[in-house]
């Protein structure tokens, strides 16, 4: 029935808030400093912002960046040859990926070393994929204000046309502005994550273990 | 310029018909091919790139793979299936 449902609602709410009231007070007591969950796990979260609609269409997207790594960065340095900037952009967070990919024109605008080919299988049939050793980063700012960054090496699969799927598609963020796709957030990352998606209040959360994370 | 995917196809060919014999002893470690032979064994593939980018440099073309029994690859199967955005 209705009202024993909205009951058992008020009920849970209440209690949730008593126990809530007693973790504040027992922290209190310790002199603990307060926490947000992550200090005191071995976890740092952070929280993205949507329009639910943009979340809902394009899925959860973080901004993260790619870069040579720091070999060839030697490497073009010792011969006085420019080093790339990094390329900043949009990954696109894809619990249906089994490895984080970079998109292919980002590859080749920081003129990565390709190392390998994989054959890719789907609905279209089997594809050759080149593979990079690239460096991705992924810097966010906690609610306290603190920077942390998530940085390694990889060999990473290339994914064909990215930009031009997105434009096609008039993929846009929540202010309406273009969003760079730069590659795929795959298992390989994401096994080190907790994910929470909010999709009525278009918020997604990611929780990093600590083990991933440089220290600020 | 030298034609990187001919070099690594044919150092796949290289890899694959020793992969039995490295897998003995190198299960799970990068291995760097060039020239048809391993040349080096390696924790992660970072520090295999490394290897040879101070021996070969970045246009000699060779190939880094993890020593391991190929299996099928998709990188996501959302983006496979063309259902990410799909309208």
């Amino acid at each position: 029935m209705p009202g024993s449902k909205r009951d058992a609602d008020k009920r849970q709410a209440a209690h949730r808030e008593k126990q809530r009231l007693k973790r504040k007070e027992a922290t209190k007591k310790s002199g603990a400093a307060p926490t947000n969950g992550a200090a005191a796990s071995s976890w740092v979260k952070f929280e993205y912002q949507y329009d639910p609609a943009v979340l809902q269409g394009f899925g959860p997207h973080v901004v993260a960046e790619w870069a040579v790594p720091d070999h060839f960065a030697a490497f073009l340095a010792a011969n006085n040859s420019p080093v790339p900037q990094a390329i900043v952009g949009h990954m696109l967070v894809d619990t249906g990926a089994s490895s984080t990919s970079i998109a292919e024109e980002v590859a080749k605008e920081l003129g990565l070393t390709q190392i390998d080919t994989v054959t890719t299988y789907g609905a279209h049939g089997g594809q050759t994929s080149r593979v990079y050793l690239a460096k991705f980063r992924l810097s966010v700012r906690d609610e306290h204000g603190q920077i942390h960054t998530v940085e390694q090496e990889l060999a990473t699969m290339a994914i064909h046309d990215m930009q031009g799927l997105y434009d096609a598609m008039g993929v846009r963020q929540s202010d309406g502005s273009p969003v760079r796709p730069v590659g795929l957030l795959g298992r390989d990352f994401l096994r080190h994550t907790r994910l929470t998606y909010h999709g009525t209040e278009g918020r997604f959360q990611i929780a990093v273990s600590k083990v991933l994370v440089r220290q600020p | 310029m030298i034609d990187t995917n001919a070099v690594i196809e044919n150092e796949k060919k290289a890899f694959n018909a020793r992969l039995a014999e490295m897998l003995k002893e190198h299960g799970g470690e990068f291995v760097v091919f060039k020239g048809g032979e391993p040349v080096g064994f390696f924790p992660d593939a970072s520090a295999a790139y490394g290897f040879a980018m101070d021996k070969y440099g970045p246009d000699a073309g060779f190939l880094i793979r993890e020593v391991a029994e190929g299996r099928l690859q998709v990188a996501s199967l959302t983006w496979h299936l063309g259902v990410s955005h799909a309208r």
